[in-house]
């Protein structure tokens, strides 16, 4: 068999693959977007591998080829419809929103095709970016959110996908160019990340360890921070205690540097300096008059230890980070839905109320003995906030039962919460 | 997934198409890939933004020592961005950056979704030619 007519014949594997696996109706929106894309792709491949006439054209097809299969596995075991959908969804909302407010007006194809799906391991969580420059036969690009296979229904947690957010827009020249001049540069300009040699004495300073940091970690520190505050303002609190959880969980010392990621216990300090920094520290947003105490509790939001605060000084300072947090506003507030919107506390009230009586927190109104009350509307994140409420404070709170909610019940309580909000805004639309 | 540069020729094989395309109303259907591919590229030079990233994800090997990833996370299109500077210097000259990676946007943009230009555009359509010609010819460099 030739290498020609080997190419040609999975070729027909993948379309074979593909019609067997597009037979389920895979994704809460449908495959029908994705199927197309891949026939698509699978049709340019085709005629590029009949025009194949030299080694280097058969090269650049079986690239192509081996690219298509990956993705058509991919959607074969996405796991999609396990998956908290209504995040999915809105996950997907936010992230479409961002693109399509960035697109250049000419721009056929404003929004990609946004496709979820499972992996193992607690630190799954990630949106892979299909970059232009890659790949010759692509019409619309394809992001992948990676849920963690075992975090299905915890909402909570789901926050950090802010962080990824953050990377994901990059696709976007615009952002991409946004982020690097107002928040990675400005991270980079002075401090422990302004050079190779400053890293490395920091890391030497602090680790007693004589270890060269490579040439890219200044880079990838800077975008990681970057990220974590992108995600913070997209998501509000709820990102930074999701963060600060699941740093926790993965690297219970939260001391290790990584080559890709700075030590956690400097990622929740920056958080904690970024609470602060958003006035998320002031009870009277959290302020309910029955639990003056849990209002105080939540403001409190995030304790790093003074070394630990003074790490994440040396890596970014107060003056880096307000000029980051002022770039990113600015550059989602131009958006309808990127930035963090506030909820009222009188809403944030309601919405802990009814989880103290294991209600989900924003549901319709309750025509029986309430019918002239209207219903409420709230953003995904308020909901989220909510349940971080109810959890951190939940020794403050007076609820209902004896038995407490674990931290799953509150996760599935504001995704069921999420849901309703989704049918009261088709009803009321 | 990995990323791996292959930019020169993936732009390559998206500049020859799409040069295929603007000579022949036929194969501007089989060719909408490069078209689109194009567009994308003439977004990262308006934006100047030539950076390829495949990030870790937010929890990705946190904690480990034993890290040593040898998976590549970024490449710069470098001989592609010095190409398309070439390619826009010899044929615009000095002209405005900005305005005319608009009209070339609007033009690359018509002829993906559109399948056709307009007669207001087959003017400027020539000197696409010329410029995908050029930067086809500098990328191969």
């Amino acid at each position: 068999m030739s290498p020609k007519q080997f190419l040609e014949d999975e070729l027909r594997n993948i379309r074979e693959a593909l019609d067997d696996a597009l037979r389920f109706d895979y994704g809460a929106s449908g495959s029908a977007g994705f199927y197309v894309e891949c026939l698509l792709r699978h049709q340019a491949i085709e005629d590029g591998l009949k025009a194949a006439s030299d080694a280097n054209a058969l090269y650049n097809s079986s690239t192509e080829i081996s690219y298509l299969a990956k993705l058509v596995h991919k959607i074969e075991r996405s796991h999609e419809a396990e998956f908290s959908w209504q995040f999915y969804h809105h996950i997907r909302e936010l992230t479409e929103s961002l693109f399509k407010e960035s697109a250049h007006r000419h721009d056929p194809k404003k929004v990609p095709i946004i496709h979820v799906f499972a992996e193992g391991g607690l630190g799954e969580y990630k949106i892979h970016v299909e970059e232009d420059g890659e790949h010759t036969a692509v019409q619309t690009q394809i992001l992948t959110v990676v849920f963690p296979r075992t975090l299905k229904r915890h909402v909570l947690l789901h926050a950090i996908f802010g962080h990824e957010i953050g990377h994901a827009i990059r696709l976007r020249a615009q952002f991409a160019k946004q982020l690097k001049e107002g928040v990675t540069d400005r991270i980079r300009s002075s401090g422990a990340l302004a050079s190779e040699s400053k890293l490395d004495a920091w890391i030497a300073k602090h680790y007693q360890r004589a270890e060269p940091a490579a040439a890219q970690t200044l880079e990838y520190w800077a975008d990681e921070i970057g990220c974590d505050i992108f995600g913070a303002l997209c998501f509000g609190p709820s990102f930074c205690l999701a963060l600060e959880s699941l740093l926790n969980a993965v690297d219970p010392t939260q001391l290790e540097p990584g080559r890709e990621h700075p030590p956690g216990a400097a990622r929740i300090a920056i958080m904690a300096r970024l609470w602060k920094a958003c006035g998320w520290d002031e009870p009277k947003l959290y302020a309910h008059k029955a639990f003056p105490k849990a209002a105080k509790a939540m403001a409190a939001g995030i304790r790093p230890s003074a070394q630990h605060d003074k790490w994440s000084r040396e890596l970014v300072n107060d003056v880096q980070l307000n000029d980051a947090i002022a770039s990113i506003r600015t550059m989602l507030s131009r958006t309808t839905i990127g930035l963090f919107p506030q909820p009222k506390s009188e809403d944030l009230q309601s919405m802990v109320e009814r989880l103290l009586r294991w209600v989900p927190p924003s549901g319709a109104r309750d025509v029986l003995t309430k019918p002239s009350q209207r219903n409420s509307t709230f953003d995904f994140r308020s909901i989220l906030l909510a349940g971080w409420y109810a959890w951190r404070c939940r020794d403050e709170l007076d609820w209902s039962t004896q038995h407490r909610p674990t931290f799953l019940d509150l996760s599935q309580l504001c995704e069921v919460g999420m849901l309703h909000q989704h049918a009261i805004r088709i009803v009321t639309a | 997934m990995q990323i791996t540069d292959r930019s020169q020729v993936v732009y390559q094989v998206i500049a020859d198409e799409a040069l295929e395309a603007f000579s022949s109303r036929k194969l501007v259907a089989k060719h909408r890939s490069a078209l689109l591919g194009l567009y994308r590229l003439l977004d990262r030079f308006r934006y100047d933004s030539f950076t390829v990233s495949n990030p870790p994800g937010v929890l990705e090997r946190v904690g480990r020592r034993d890290q040593e990833n040898r998976e590549l996370r970024r490449f710069e299109l470098k001989d592609v961005r010095s190409a398309l500077d070439q390619a826009y210097s010899t044929v615009y000259g000095d002209k405005p950056r900005e305005k005319t990676i608009d009209r070339l946007q609007e033009i690359t943009g018509r002829m993906a979704e559109k399948g056709g230009l307009t007669s207001g555009m087959t003017k400027d359509a020539r000197l696409v030619k010329v410029f995908l010609k050029e930067f086809r010819n500098h990328l191969a460099r």
